[in-house]
């Protein structure tokens, strides 16, 4: 097996291609929690596309529907959001793909401070809850332009870069064409989202499996 | 491990609320009362954040150990209480206690701000109108003492700007306290030099004689060179050894205070011991007689009677 740990340091995902394409999308998840020396944090679930109408406004589905779900990353209102994302092909479609870019590099033009000074807070309670959420902390990068508020002026530059301006970067578009094509992703590090997925209705699935990590005590 | 809410006692969660506070206090113009106010309320984010940094269970009032458990990140079955914290003034002592570079005088002046805060909340007092800034210097002295003990920057809470502005006027506060600290040494000087030689032989005889090393640390007075007296405070976790059969406490301790009985030369505070090169820490040594020093554990309802004898 490839250097995992390393890709996902240096691009902050990795393209596995066909990965075990006989096994459950569990075994492959198993595998790569053992190579990462990570727990899955849930079983896995089924992804598709829906139009906004078949599902409630607090998803992105319910928001984004067949249109391009914009670059996030998964659970960024939570205190600790998962670490490691897995996305797994179970039927293809050639026509969408997910797009992946680091955020040192979606940020690149925003200084240090302000990156370090962002802060944002969940747009509803969480658990009866309101708190702060900095962009990035010991070692996690969270963004969500739907989930969460900016709470300071670091955060709106932030946001301004994310969602009002161009990338200064590639962004990677991997297409989950067959089913066992799977990619990693460092959730704590880089963003995700999926090209639109046209008018007419796809029959594209794809499996999900988180992992938990633990934080920098920086 | 995932987890959706951070602890509300955790030291992220109370530096973010600093860092917002921060900002808004930084809004206003300086000599606006809004200013103060929102610094008060920044300070004590730090305060606690720093407390909670050695562990959150510090910051919980121990009368109800519901309110430790919480701090723990466990509610115990049929707890309705809210958590309860400790008082800022208790978190302030507290601080001063874990911190050695968190002195008195620092401690002092976070308990006279948010007594301004108390005040500006509870009364019908206006605490921070018409009080100026001349107490900024202090206040970012208090809050990178405390962030740097817990290795957070002044800039994470403060940003770039204000941080170089803090940096100028803590500077400006050492200057202000070597300045005052060595005019009143000269002072000193020149009524001593002013005495006759067997004057001053026989006062720094008596100084001698009168600074008990059992009152403080003897040095050497910056303005008449007699021997005087340094007090200070306790900085750190005391450390016992035995030695020739006695207990030997050992405490770390910090400056706040020196007098000098020839000259009668007295200085006060930290910042002002540490300008004119007395703010060294010092060692007070005590030694104790081992049954003096564990007294309460030999002592039982038999101390003082003779040894039991069963004859009638």
């Amino acid at each position: 097996m490839v250097d995992i740990t390393r890709a996902l340091a240096i691009d902050g995902f990795i393209d596995l291609g066909d990965f075990y394409p006989e096994a459950t999308t569990l075994e492959a998840a198993n595998r790569i929690g053992a190579e990462l020396g990570c727990r899955l944090w849930k079983q896995p679930e089924s992804l598709t596309v829906n139009p906004t109408t078949a599902k409630p406004p607090n998803t992105y589905a319910g928001n984004y529907g067949m249109g391009e779900l914009p670059l996030h990353t998964d659970l960024a209102h939570w205190h600790i959001p998962p670490r490691y994302l897995m996305l797994r092909c179970l039927i293809g479609d050639p026509a969408v793909a997910t797009l992946v870019v680091h955020h040192r590099e979606a940020l690149r033009d925003v200084s240090v401070g302000t990156l370090d000074r962002a802060m944002f807070r969940p747009r509803r309670r969480l658990d009866g809850h309101m708190f702060l959420l900095h962009l990035r902390q010991r070692g996690i990068f969270r963004w969500d332009r739907l989930f969460l508020v900016p709470a300071n002026n670091e955060a709106r530059q932030v946001r301004v870069a994310l969602v009002d301006q161009p990338l200064p970067c590639r962004v990677a578009e991997i297409i989950l064409d067959k089913p066992g094509r799977t990619i990693l992703i460092d959730n704590w590090t880089t963003l995700h989202g999926r090209s639109a997925a046209g008018k007419s209705p796809s029959d594209r699935r794809i499996e999900r499996a988180y992992f938990s990590g633990e934080e920098n005590d920086e | 491990m995932t987890s959706k809410t951070p602890h509300e006692w955790s030291p992220d969660a109370l530096l973010s609320k600093a860092q917002r506070y921060a900002s808004l206090m930084l809004e206003q113009p300086r000599e606006e009362w809004q200013f103060g106010f929102w610094s008060a309320l920044c300070l004590e984010m730090i305060v606690r954040a720093s407390i909670s940094k050695v562990s959150p269970a510090l910051l919980s009032d121990a009368k109800d150990w519901n309110n430790i458990a919480f701090a723990l990140g466990k509610k115990a079955s049929g707890a309705k209480i809210s958590p309860k914290s400790i008082d800022i003034s208790e978190a302030v002592s507290r601080a001063e206690a874990l911190f050695p570079s968190f002195n008195r005088e620092m401690a002092n002046f976070c308990v006279l701000h948010f007594q301004r805060r108390n005040s500006e909340l509870h009364s019908g007092s206006l605490a921070f109108d018409e009080i100026g800034t001349s107490w900024l210097p202090q206040y970012y002295a208090c809050c990178q003492t405390l962030l740097d003990a817990i290795s957070v920057s002044m800039a994470q809470i403060f940003g770039d700007q204000e941080v170089a502005t803090a940096a100028t006027l803590i500077q400006a506060l050492k200057d202000e306290a070597a300045k005052a600290v060595k005019g009143t040494i000269n002072a000193h000087k020149t009524v001593w030099e002013e005495k006759d030689v067997a004057d001053r032989a026989k006062l720094a005889k008596q100084a001698d004689t009168l600074s008990s090393r059992a009152d403080g640390h003897r040095v050497s007075c910056p303005a008449c060179q007699s021997i005087a007296l340094v007090q200070g405070t306790p900085a750190g976790p005391e450390s016992s050894t035995m030695k020739d059969g006695m207990i030997v406490v050992r405490q770390p301790m910090l400056p706040s205070h020196f007098e000098c009985k020839a000259c009668a030369l007295k200085i006060v505070g930290y910042s002002k011991l540490s300008a004119c090169g007395l703010g060294g820490t010092y060692t007070s040594t005590a030694y104790t007689d081992p049954v003096d020093y564990f007294e309460d554990d030999f002592r039982d309802r038999y101390s003082g009677m003779d040894e039991d004898n069963n004859e009638p």
